[in-house]
């Protein structure tokens, strides 16, 4: 029995960042209707703010927050801004072209700049855990998992009782509509697209006491973010986190009972069993043509 | 499972980036008629690029240095930079280099996805291929006539763990090896799979009982279900298969869970990694790595080969500003072993005469820098290139075993707590 | 208030709107009539800033509209409802109502408009929590020109509200309307139900591929034997 506590909780915990990782990827989706391929790489780029951060200023990676998350913010603007606005009327397939060459540029930039060495983050808080009864828990993924838990549930209320977050729905759900009553459609594209680089910020700063960092780190992880963003419905958030944490949960399981090199396996079974079962995912709807908050 | 396909194409994508500027550089910088063509074929980019590139500088310092000792038989030789990021990418660039740059001559390949096709492009086009990092043991087993490789198979590379846990770290536990619990981790991939076999089939053959034998993918973001259950069987000791990454991210999940076995040794590649030591800072110590050897017991080196060495260290310092360690003195070694034994004793530079040249070369133990030496077999495979055993000392890699390069007695065995490391 | 002096609109090689001029002035009704395709709801696009590639002037009350994006002609008081009504589907009628009111102008008399727009539709008041999408056609329309005096318009612009409603709903529709501007809003609509708009407009204006054909009072035009035989079959 404790077995299956502690395999639920590392799930969790760790689905808990796939969430924060595929809500960014799934907001920008849903609301520009582009698929951002770079998203990955926005992950790697925070990682190594924070590993610099820690490195030159001493400053630890929650306080490092402060500045990477604004930082990210202003990235995805200028981004939005000069490559995603002017290919917004564009086919989709252009569209695709430019985020992903977006994300093969920066990779190598990256490179270029760091090498592929890994660089770690180590704080001394790093491998602290304690015990409830017979389960371990760590401090740093508790902490990182209730972060990402707060800021999607920050995300949704946001979008839900703000004046920005409702233009921000709004022009998910029609776009035409939303310039008729008056809101600047343009403003809210920037916006969001600077949210989803803001909170895959903040993923990556949660994830840097992590794990290593070199330049591929995020392609490597942001596979399992689309299938995330699929399964919980392209644009849904609520379909993100629970998808997230579904997707965590069973990797955890099936790599205890299968074997850790079964785990994808696993999760693309499932992941296509739900797909048939519920073509839109867990909270899509028809078309994909809807952001929900619930 | 179409989604895999973006990222394929990205680095191919990212490897034309890279690896066609660099290439075409070079290539404008000797257009002399005499130059002699070594094509690189590495992963440059991409997951595996760390090793990739320190291979790969390696090679590059051991050309330089042939260049300023006069070249091969007064001929200058020139590198030709290939980006085997994945198999796709390595029968391409292999391809390329030879209908492009008229390359004849590759080095290679630092995973064996890459060695293994690159070779096998090579052998077809009647080319001559030396490798040097990838271990998959079918290298050696397909009857190429111009495929020859200098390092250690994967047998070469798994066998080192189970004896040394037999030999040394058994009597220091006061187990009988019979009685040694062990399990085997590995991650998924060619060379996680062929290494633990055959360090599996080694402890077999020392009698000693495999408790777990488990396999996981290198990309993995939590290895906490594989520390449940190493902690439920509690081995004394873990021989492990690991790149870097999820080395680094199992010593802090065991470390998270209280758990730690009695040893723990490492048949690399992230276990003999500067990175993987600043990432877990003190908690390094006492860990074993097998691995391509590290440095030799000078005493066990010849006198030029002691030269070599330091001529090595001198430059790759000054070239790239970092201490060579493991990967990059392999690249050393396999450059060396290919222009100074074997492009330089041929009659001529077509494969035939490469081969044999490489078939009757004949280098005693202790002339390259790691130690080795060089005998090729009938199959391509060197008998005088063999692994070795370091231990993380004070943060810093310490050679203990084979005998004849040990530098300094092993230490926490059994492993202590975590934080009295 | 409203004034329109040769607006054109092309579409690539198609000229969707020829130089057409007109105007609206406070306390009227202004019908555009005309077959589809004529140009109509180009019109409205184009002075609500939806369409690229107009040319000429629009103004409203001395205010120069003719380069000012779609949000800004928002808050300077001209609200175009569309055609299908375009609700948020998946709000509820009152966060539907509620971004009506989302220019900065509007946003201080948000409650205010709110009480005005449930006392004029009633039964919106009751249904304030239902998602737009569950709504009949009917009601959406409601919600749709509701949402439109959300914002204290000085002019609002209905394309096409009775498309497909019941004919006693295109009766409340077009008693809607007349209150409206009874309550001091002008209002410039587009139909396909010719006799309906033209007893209710002040001033209707006939177009026919992208030109005006023919205007006057929407009574007189009624009259018109052409109008009549080429619109009502008569």
């Amino acid at each position: 029995m404790d077995i299956y506590l502690q395999l639920a909780l590392s799930g969790l915990f760790i689905g808990g960042i796939y969430a924060l990782i595929s809500v960014g990827l799934t907001l920008v989706f849903g609301v520009l209707r582009v698929v951002n391929f770079a998203h990955g790489e926005y992950l790697t780029i925070a990682m190594f703010m924070t590993y610099f951060l820690f490195h030159t200023a001493g400053l630890d990676p929650f306080l490092a927050s402060v500045i990477v998350v604004p930082l990210m913010f202003l990235l995805g603007l200028v981004t939005e801004r000069l490559l995603i606005r002017p290919t917004l009327d564009a086919p989709h397939v252009v569209q695709v072209f430019v985020t992903f060459a977006l994300s093969v540029f920066l990779q190598n930039v990256l490179l270029a700049l760091f090498t592929s060495d890994f660089r770690s983050v180590r704080t001394a808080y790093a491998t602290a855990a304690f015990q409830i009864g017979p389960l371990y828990v760590s401090w740093l993924r508790l902490a990182a998992f209730l972060a990402a838990i707060a800021l999607a549930v920050g995300i949704a209320l946001f979008l839900k009782y703000s004046y920005m977050g409702s233009a921000i729905r709004a022009t998910a759900q029609d776009r035409r509509s939303a310039r008729l009553v008056g809101i600047n459609v343009d403003r809210v594209y920037a916006i969001t697209f600077a949210l989803g680089c803001a909170l895959v910020g903040a993923a990556g700063v949660l994830l840097s006491p992590l794990f290593p960092v070199n330049p591929y780190t995020g392609a490597d992880m942001i596979l399992v973010a689309f299938v995330i963003v699929v399964l919980g419905g392209m644009g849904s958030i609520g379909g993100a986190v629970l998808a997230g944490l579904m997707i965590g949960v069973v990797e955890s399981f099936s790599s205890y009972f299968l074997g850790g090199e079964m785990k994808q396996f696993v999760y693309f079974i499932c992941f296509m069993l739900i797909l048939a079962i519920r073509p839109v995912g867990f909270f899509g709807r028809k078309g994909a043509e809807v952001m929900d908050v619930t | 499972m179409s989604l895999s396909k973006p990222g394929m194409s990205r680095r191919v994508a990212s490897g034309l980036l890279i690896g066609v500027p660099a290439a075409t550089l070079l290539s404008r910088r000797t257009i002399a008629q005499e130059v002699i063509k070594i094509g690189a074929i590495f992963p440059l980019t991409g997951a595996n690029s760390v090793f990739g590139n320190q291979n790969f500088q390696g090679v590059d310092i051991a050309v330089d240095l042939v260049n300023e000792r006069g070249g091969v038989k007064g001929r200058k030789v020139a590198l030709f930079k290939g980006d085997g990021h994945n198999p796709q990418g390595a029968i391409s660039e292999t391809n390329r280099l030879m209908s492009r740059e008229g390359v004849r001559i590759f080095v290679g390949s630092s995973t064996s996805a890459a060695g293994m096709v690159g070779s096998q492009e090579a052998e077809r086009n009647g080319a001559f291929y030396w490798e040097g990092m990838a271990v998959a043991n079918g290298y050696s087993e397909r009857g190429f006539k111009h495929a020859f490789r200098v390092g250690l198979n994967a047998s070469g590379l798994g066998q080192p763990a189970p004896l040394y846990a037999a030999e040394v770290v058994a009597p220091l536990l006061k187990i009988d090896p019979k009685n040694l619990k062990v399990a085997v981790i590995a991650e998924d991939s060619a060379f996680g799979t062929d290494v633990s076999k055959a360090a599996i089939e080694q402890a077999e053959k020392l009698g000693i009982r495999i408790g777990l034998k488990e396999l996981y993918s290198a990309r993995t973001t939590d290895l906490s279900p594989l520390v449940l259950k190493l902690r439920s069987l509690a081995p004394d000791v873990i021989i492990a298969t690991q790149f870097i990454n999820d080395a680094i991210l199992l010593q802090r999940q065991m470390k998270e869970m209280g758990f730690a076995p009695k040893a723990f040794i490492g048949t690399s590649a992230g276990h003999s990694t500067i990175s993987f030591a600043e990432a877990i800072g003190k908690d390094v110590n006492g860990i074993f790595s097998s691995s391509f050897p590290l440095e030799a017991n000078p005493a066990s080196l010849t006198a030029a080969t002691r030269a070599d060495l330091e001529e090595f260290t001198k430059r790759y310092k000054a070239k790239y500003n970092v201490t060579p360690a493991v990967q990059e003195s392999l690249g050393f070694v396999v450059g060396l072993s290919l222009l100074r034994d074997i492009v330089a004793n041929a009659s001529d530079v077509t494969a035939p005469a490469l081969r044999e040249a490489a078939v009757k070369a004949d280098v005693p133990v202790g002339s390259y820098i790691n130690g080795w030496g060089m005998k090729l077999d009938e199959k391509g495979q060197n008998q005088r290139a063999f692994g070795s055993v370091v231990q993380w000392q004070d943060q810093r890699m310490i050679p203990v075993y084979p005998q004849a390069s040990k530098l300094k007695e092993p230490i926490m065995v059994p492993l202590p707590a975590w934080n009295a490391r | 208030m409203l004034n329109v002096r040769d607006l054109s609109v092309r579409y690539g090689d198609v000229l969707a709107l020829e130089k057409l001029s007109f105007s609206v002035d406070a306390g009227q009704i202004i019908g555009l009539v005309g077959s589809n395709g004529a140009g109509k709801s180009t019109t409205l696009a184009a002075i609500s800033g939806l369409v690229k590639g107009r040319t000429g002037h629009v103004d409203l009350a001395g205010q120069d509209l003719t380069s000012l994006a779609a949000h800004d002609i928002v808050a300077q008081g001209i609200v175009h409802v569309p055609e299908g009504r375009r609700l948020f589907p998946f709000m509820t009628v009152q966060e539907n109502l509620e971004l009506g009111a989302y220019g900065r102008a509007a946003r201080v008399r948000r409650e205010e408009q709110l009480d005005y727009v449930f006392t004029l539709l009633p039964k919106l008041a009751e249904r304030r929590q239902q998602l737009a999408v569950t709504l009949s056609g009917g009601e959406q329309q409601m919600v749709a020109i509701g949402r439109g005096l959300m914002s204290c318009p000085k002019l609002l612009m209905l394309d096409e509200p009775t498309l497909g409603l019941a004919p006693m709903l295109v009766e409340e529709i077009f008693r809607l309307v007349r209150a409206i501007r009874d309550n001091g809003v002008p209002v410039l609509i587009v139909e396909q139900q010719v006799v309906h708009v033209l007893e209710c407009a002040d001033y209707a204006y006939v177009l026919e591929s992208g030109h005006c054909v023919m205007q006057g009072n929407g009574r007189d035009l009624l009259q018109d034997d052409g109008l009549r035989r080429a619109y009502l079959g008569l």
